[in-house]
């Protein structure tokens, strides 16, 4: 039993599976031949979309052959406007390639700035404007609530826009200069749970000088990570210290 | 297995212990024709009694939007009478997005083809297959052998885009896909297995 994705061999923008959204998804026996990501636990963000946003729980790939020219070999990822949970989701016995990363498991709904906050008075720190767009596009907007998480410390603020100005408005005690602060929107979901085992990758055609990248995520679970032909620098994590299984190299 | 238990018989009130009476009945069993059985039809089970091909729905290999419009139609009905649809041998070229209802079950025989034939997006309704409802998920629905190509490369878009519950996708095969994901999903309760996708 296979599933066997092939496209044109590189034409960018052309995914294997997507699962967009939903509880209790298997997807077994797979093989994926693709320019874009091969094996895709990612919500829709965009907002016209009649599957926006929607939460993903309990979702497992199992025994899949993955090559994606373009991307990547599997994928767990919320994007900047997604405020939903991706919790529970697993990939069992994975073996194939990624053309830009073998792997990423990323909330960018979540953002990391490592940038100082300077206290305007009282409760309010003037922050950098330019840190609150992404891709020439806001992830903040004048108004919005938004978490805040520095150190071992989660607070909540508001952020102001006004012409150049940019602030934050909340408790932030205690934040020192420079100090790496990451900023959601309020109530936004997490990607939580994630489990990898028996995972086989041969990153001898990667192109990103990060074959592994983690990024915004709860927890993790690994087991039996493969990386093949690795080069240098080549697993990062971001905001994640929790417990997992490094990669063995071959 | 039917479990049957019967009040104590006159031989074993003289025992005095209950009597449990257990009645395997084999599949092999075959009821009488005045017992009722349940009719309940299950949408997951090929039933060649409870099927339809196209061919005798009327549908021909199509060539044309209008002819493809009958299709269609096939896959309403199959869908609202929940019997089994069978897409007769054959290459059936798709204009336009097959809606797939609620309650369907359609297996493609062997040598039955969906030839994309149209070139669209990535956004609703330009899938080659995709569910009926825009923003609700569609119930029920298993899809056996389903064979499905590209007329020509510039035939663009996703293949298939369903948003559904209580779902299976068996065998599988897309035989080609640009510009677009393959196949892209949503609901509870999907089991997909058996899947080929070529160039």
């Amino acid at each position: 039993m296979k599933y066997i994705l092939k496209n044109s061999g590189g034409e960018h923008g052309e995914g294997g599976i997507r699962v967009e959204g939903g509880n209790n998804i298997k997807i077994s026996n797979s093989e994926v031949e693709s320019g874009d990501d091969c094996f895709q636990f990612v919500p829709s963000a965009a907002p016209e979309d009649p599957l926006f946003n929607m939460d993903i729980s309990n979702g497992e790939y199992k025994n899949c052959v993955g090559h994606s020219a373009g991307a990547r070999l599997i994928i767990v990822a919320k994007g900047e406007n997604n405020t939903c949970s991706i919790k529970d989701v697993g990939f069992i016995n994975i073996k194939g390639s990624g053309g830009e990363r073998q792997l990423l498991f990323q909330d960018q709904s979540k953002r990391e700035f490592n940038t100082p906050l300077t206290k305007q008075g009282g409760d309010t720190y003037r922050v950098t404007k330019s840190i609150l767009n992404a891709r020439n596009h806001p992830i903040f907007n004048d108004g919005d609530q938004v978490e805040v998480k520095y150190g071992n410390r989660m607070t909540s603020a508001r952020v102001s826009v006004s012409g150049d100005n940019c602030t934050l408005t909340g408790n932030l005690e205690g934040i020192k200069e420079n100090q790496s602060v990451i900023l959601s929107k309020a109530n936004t979901g997490v990607i939580d749970g994630i489990t990898l085992s028996n995972f086989d990758a041969d990153c001898a055609n990667d192109k990103k000088p990060e074959s592994i990248y983690i990024d915004n995520v709860t927890s993790l679970k690994t087991e039996n990570v493969k990386l093949r032909n690795l080069k240098d620098h080549s697993i990062k994590t971001v905001n994640y210290s929790g417990n997992w299984a490094k990669p063995q190299l071959y | 297995m039917l479990i049957v238990i019967l009040n104590k018989t006159s031989a074993m009130k003289k025992l005095n212990t209950p009597l449990f009476i257990i009645i395997c009945i084999m599949s092999s069993f075959k009821a009488p024709k005045s017992q009722p059985i349940n009719n309940n039809k299950s949408i997951f089970k090929i039933n060649t009694e409870d099927s339809i091909t196209t061919s005798k729905f009327g549908v021909a290999p199509t060539t044309s939007a209008a002819e493809m419009e009958k299709l269609q139609q096939f896959f309403d009905y199959c869908s609202e009478h929940k019997v089994t649809g069978i897409i007769s041998k054959g290459n059936y070229k798709i204009f336009k997005s097959i809606l797939i209802g609620s309650n369907s079950t359609i297996k493609f025989e062997e040598g039955a083809k969906f030839i994309r034939a149209y070139k669209a997006g990535s956004g609703f309704g330009s899938s080659t297959i995709q569910q009926k409802v825009k923003n609700q998920p569609i119930e029920n629905v298993k899809l056996i052998n389903f064979n499905l190509g590209l007329e020509s490369t510039d035939c663009i878009g996703r293949q298939v885009s369903l948003y559904a519950n209580h779902m299976e996708i068996i065998k599988m095969n897309i035989d080609g896909f640009r510009g677009a994901m393959a196949i892209v999903i949503a609901g509870n309760d999907i089991v997909m297995d058996e899947i080929h996708i070529k160039k």
